[in-house]
């Protein structure tokens, strides 16, 4: 069943035009530029509509224009699948334009057959749908404190969405996978600004490629995937963070060593050992982030609401990467009493659970509702947040506080 | 070198309707944020930011490394002009952050 509201047209009119533009420019500019190699990215110059709305997201917070980076105001969540209209978007750099006919799928490496896809080739293979939550591993991030580098997310960079596409494993089956394959590195269209600038490449070890319910995706929420979702296909990793799932792709290699380059190495990676906060810590001592944590949001009422007396419904999110949500508990006595959230009847493996619990404040006065999720393997969130150097993995309890008149 | 050829044929070419950052506090150092700071990505990239001294310098490390053109003198005074105008708000760690 396709929602009507699921789907936007021409998502991403603004960026494309604009895309087209910069593609443009850049012609000119290697002819001036005598042959040299010139930064790309350098000609996306600041232009007045930095600030504008983004066209096809306009009830998102735009914490960068350039690259676009756009989160959900929470309030926003009050359906079990998150429309595109307003589904977060991280991005690192400009989206790329991809034509359909242009469009091939490379894989290469550690495979018997190296090969190239059409599109039309992968719509042979058999087709998977599958709700999934993603979330961008520095969701939260704004709550940190010391602060961390990077977009300061609050709690909306997540969302869920229903996807087809087809499993990595049936891609792969017909170029032969080596023994040797141990990590899948997966690559993008999208250009970092300057050939200096680390281009966003991320692998993943061959268990969770091969899995049957990794995929690489053409459709979202009955729609193809709009330009800055990834149009025309995507990876989707399911229970781990955003981004091991890659936008644009264009690109599998299969390889011995997980993929070195700056987005393995530097960025999405947490200490493996407990730190004080904001202090270093030795490359040595961080891993590469896997799976989501177990996580829960409060939607309902939002931060500094005003309540009257009476009943109240409390409404709110949880997930757990790879894993089932078994309960979520509430709590508005500051962490005394805990109470059952109900859990809605919306189910899907990697996908959210959206909970409800009715609460009738005992008086007026200001109040703290925490929401506190365990999965079905026991993770419980905590209370409070182990600090990492650039803030990534936020699932403290949650909490909003609000006026009850 | 080559940035700086880049800066001045991309400013003649499209001389832009009205410069990102004219908001940004104005203090020295500005001038330079604002024409390098802009090129590969938006100003809010870096006002979102509430860094310290030492975190800003990996920063502005990694975007000279990145391509920004910048020289030691640059470095130095965008380091100060970031961390005295977006420095942390607060500096006390709190375990948790009750709203
Ligand atoms: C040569 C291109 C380039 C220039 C010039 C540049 N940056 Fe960046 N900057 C990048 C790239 C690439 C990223 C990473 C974007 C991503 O992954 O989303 C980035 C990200 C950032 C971030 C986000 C934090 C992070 O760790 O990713 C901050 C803050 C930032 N830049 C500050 C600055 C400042 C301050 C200047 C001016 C001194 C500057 N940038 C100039 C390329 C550049």
């Amino acid at each position: 069943m396709r929602d009507p509201e699921d789907v936007m047209p021409d998502e991403t009119a603004g960026a494309i035009t604009r895309r087209v533009f910069f593609s443009r420019m850049r012609k000119v500019s290697a002819m001036v530029a005598l042959g040299s190699v010139l930064p790309a990215g350098f000609v996306q110059r600041a232009s007045a509509s930095e600030s504008a709305s983004i066209p096809g997201k306009e009830l998102l917070i735009v914490r960068s224009p350039r690259p676009l980076n756009l989160e959900t105001p929470a309030s926003l969540f009050n359906r079990w699948i998150t429309p595109n209209h307003l589904h977060f978007v991280r991005n690192h750099a400009p989206v790329p334009k991809i034509a359909l006919a242009d469009f091939r799928l490379k894989i290469d490496g550690e495979v018997d057959r190296p090969s190239a896809l059409s599109f039309e080739d992968l719509m042979q293979l058999p087709q998977v749908t599958q709700v999934c939550t993603l979330e961008c591993a520095g969701n939260g991030r704004a709550f940190y404190n010391p602060k961390t580098r990077g977009n300061q997310w609050e709690k909306g960079a997540v969302g869920t969405a229903r996807y087809v596409g087809v499993r990595v494993k049936d891609v792969l089956a017909g170029a032969g996978v080596k023994a040797t394959a141990q990590h899948m590195m997966m690559d993008g269209d999208d250009i970092p600004p300057t050939p200096t600038a680390p281009d966003f490449i991320r692998s993943v070890p061959i268990e969770k490629a091969l899995h049957p319910d990794t995929l690489l995706v053409h459709t979202m929420n009955g729609a193809p995937l709009p330009p800055m979702h990834g149009y025309p296909l995507r990876s989707l990793v399911p229970g781990w963070v955003g981004s091991a799932s890659v936008k644009w792709l264009t690109h599998l290699s299969l390889m011995s060593t997980p993929f070195p380059g700056k987005y393995m190495t530097k960025s999405y990676r947490l200490p493996n050992l407990p730190i004080a906060p904001g202090t270093a810590v030795e490359p040595k001592d961080m891993s590469v982030i896997t799976e989501l944590e177990v996580k829960s949001m409060v939607i309902y009422p939002t931060a500094n609401a005003t309540l009257r007396a009476g009943a109240v419904q409390v409404r709110g999110a949880a997930w757990a990467g790879e894993v089932d949500i078994a309960t979520v508990d509430v709590s508005t006595d500051l962490g005394r009493t805990w109470h059952t959230a109900d859990l809605g009847s919306e189910t899907s493996p990697y996908a959210w659970r959206l909970w409800s619990f009715q609460w009738t404040p005992p008086r007026s006065g200001s109040y703290l509702v925490m929401s506190r999720a365990t999965d079905s393997r026991g993770r419980i969130q905590p209370i409070a947040q182990s600090w990492n150097p650039k803030g990534y993995q936020w699932n403290v309890i949650d909490m909003v506080r609000v006026n009850v008149s | 070198m080559l940035g700086l050829l880049w800066i001045v044929f991309v400013g003649a070419s499209f001389p832009p309707l009205q410069q990102e950052g004219d908001d940004l506090p104005d203090a020295s150092g500005v001038e330079r944020v604002r024409d390098v700071c802009t090129l590969c990505h938006s100003l809010k990239l870096l006002t979102q930011q509430r860094l310290s001294r030492s975190v800003w310098e990996e920063v502005v490390d990694d975007m000279m490394e990145y391509g920004a053109p910048l020289s030691a003198q640059d470095h130095h005074d965008i380091v100060d002009y970031l961390s005295i105008n977006f420095g942390p708000e607060d500096t006390a760690y709190t375990h948790s952050p009750i709203p």
